[in-house]
C-alpha cells in the first residue's frame, strides 16, 4: 500500500491490509507487530513493578526495542514488495546465464532478509526482558509477561523462516545463522519461563 | 593540566575552560568538540539554513576565544555558550527579515521547546562522561546504534541474557549523573 504507513493504521485497518489480496503487507510485517506487542507489554509490566530496582531500566529498554520494531512493519512490507517487483523483472531475462540470474534474484531477496533478520533480533532481546520481568518484575504482571515471551518467539520465528527463505539462493549466509540462532533463544527463554 | 595523551572523558567542562585560559591547545580543541553540537544545534533550532549555521558557528566560537577570560563562573560555561549562540542566531535571523523575530507566540513557544530539547540532550551528554567507559559503551551500542543483546555480548564477551541487567545499571548510574547535573545554573557568566 504506497503512500501509507501501516504502523500509523488502527489495528482494524492493518488487519484489513493483511487480509488483502496483495502480497504485502504479509508474515514480516506481522511478526514485526507481534514483537511490538510483545515489548510493549513488557515495558508494561516493567512500569508496574515500582520495587523492582532495575524496572525502569528494563522499561527503557522495552522502549526503544518498541521504537526500533515499529517502523519494520512498514519496512517489511516495502522490501518484501519491492522484492516481488524484482523477481518479477528478473523473470524477463530467461535467457541470461544460471549464475547472473541467481545473483540478481539474491539481490533483490537480500532487503527483505536483513529486514526480518532485525525484526527476530529485535523478537529475542524481547524475550529475554519478558523473562526478567516474570522472574523480578511484581508477580502480578507474570501472565503478561509469559504471554510477551510467547508473542516474542513467535515473530523472532516468524522473522527467521523468512531470512531463511529469502536466502534460500545464498548458501552458508551469516544471516541465515544468526536468524536460526535468534530462534533458538526466544524458544529458550519461553520455555524457561514455562506454560 | 597538560594537553599530552589526556583523557578528556573524564574531564569536567570547567576544568576544561580552566585550562584553555591556562593555554593549552588540546583543551582548546576539547572545548570546540565538546560544544560543536550543540552550537550547531542551536543554530539549526533556529532554523537556520545550513551557510547561516555554519556562520554562526565559526563566529561564536571566535566569541568563545576572545571572551573566555570574562567567564565569571567556569560552571556556567554551558548556559553562557547556549545564550551566546542563540543571541548570534536571533542576529542573523533579524538581518535576514529586517523584522522582529519570533513574534508569534506559538513560533516562540515552539523554538523554546526545541531549545530545551537541545539542553537536556547535552545534559544527557555530559552526564553519559562521567560514566565507566564500559557503561558509555553498552548504552551506545544498544539505544544508539540499535545493537542487539546478542551483538553486544558477543563483542563484549558477555552472554546475551545478562546485557539487559547490565543496561539497566547503567541507565540508573546516568539517571543520577543527569540529576545531579540538572540543577539548574544561570544563564550567563560574563561580566
Amino acid at each position: 500500500m504506497p503512500g501509507d504507513d501501516l504502523s500509523a493504521l488502527p489495528v482494524q485497518g492493518l488487519l484489513d491490509e493483511l487480509a488483502s489480496e496483495s502480497p504485502a503487507p504479509a508474515g514480516g510485517s506481522a511478526a514485526a507487530v507481534a514483537v511490538a506487542m510483545a515489548a510493549a507489554l513488557v515495558e508494561m509490566g516493567a512500569r508496574r513493578s515500582p520495587a523492582w530496582d532495575d524496572a525502569i531500566g528494563v522499561a527503557a529498554q522495552a522502549r526503544a526495542i518498541r521504537r526500533r520494531t515499529v517502523p519494520l512493519v512498514q519496512a517489511d512490507a516495502d522490501a518484501y514488495a519491492a522484492s516481488l517487483a524484482a523477481l518479477a523483472s528478473i523473470e524477463s531475462i530467461q535467457d541470461a546465464p544460471g549464475a547472473e540470474r541467481d545473483e540478481a534474484i539474491a539481490s533483490a531477496l537480500a532487503g527483505a532478509a536483513d529486514v526480518a533478520l532485525a525484526i527476530a533480533r529485535a523478537g529475542t532481546d524481547t524475550a529475554f526482558l519478558a523473562e526478567l520481568v516474570a522472574d523480578r518484575g511484581e508477580p502480578s504482571g507474570r501472565d503478561d509477561a509469559q504471554a510477551a515471551a510467547v508473542l516474542a518467539e513467535a515473530g523472532t520465528r516468524v522473522a527467521a523462516a523468512l531470512v531463511a527463505a529469502n536466502l534460500v539462493t545464498a548458501e552458508g549466509d551469516d544471516r541465515e545463522t544468526a536468524a536460526a540462532s535468534c530462534a533458538r533463544s526466544a524458544a529458550m527463554v519461553r520455555s524457561r519461563m514455562g506454560e | 593540566m597538560t594537553g599530552t595523551a589526556m583523557d578528556w572523558a573524564s574531564v569536567s567542562d570547567a576544568e576544561v575552560v580552566r585550562a584553555c585560559r591556562a593555554g593549552d591547545d588540546a583543551a582548546w580543541r576539547e572545548l570546540v568538540e565538546r560544544f560543536s553540537r550543540y552550537v550547531l544545534a542551536i543554530a539549526r533550532a533556529h532554523r537556520l539554513g545550513e551557510p547561516d549555521a555554519e556562520d554562526v558557528f565559526q563566529e561564536t566560537f571566535v566569541r568563545i576565544y576572545e571572551h573566555l577570560g570574562r567567564l565569571r563562573s567556569d560552571d556556567a560555561v554551558r548556559p553562557w555558550i547556549g545564550q551566546l549562540t542563540r543571541r548570534l542566531c536571533i542576529d542573523r535571523l533579524r538581518a535576514a527579515v529586517r523584522e522582529p523575530v519570533a513574534d508569534d507566540p506559538e513560533e516562540q513557544g515552539e523554538l523554546d521547546r526545541r531549545l530545551t530539547a537541545v539542553d537536556e540532550a547535552v545534559s544527557v551528554q555530559e552526564a553519559l562522561r562521567t560514566l565507566s567507559a564500559d557503561c558509555r559503551e553498552i548504552l551506545d551500542r544498544f539505544f544508539c546504534r540499535d545493537q542487539s543483546y546478542h551483538t553486544i555480548g558477543e563483542l563484549l564477551d558477555l552472554p546475551p541474557g545478562t546485557i539487559a541487567s547490565r543496561i539497566s545499571r547503567c541507565l540508573a548510574k546516568l539517571r543520577e549523573a543527569y540529576e545531579g547535573r540538572s540543577e539548574p545554573r544561570p544563564a550567563s557568566g560574563e561580566t
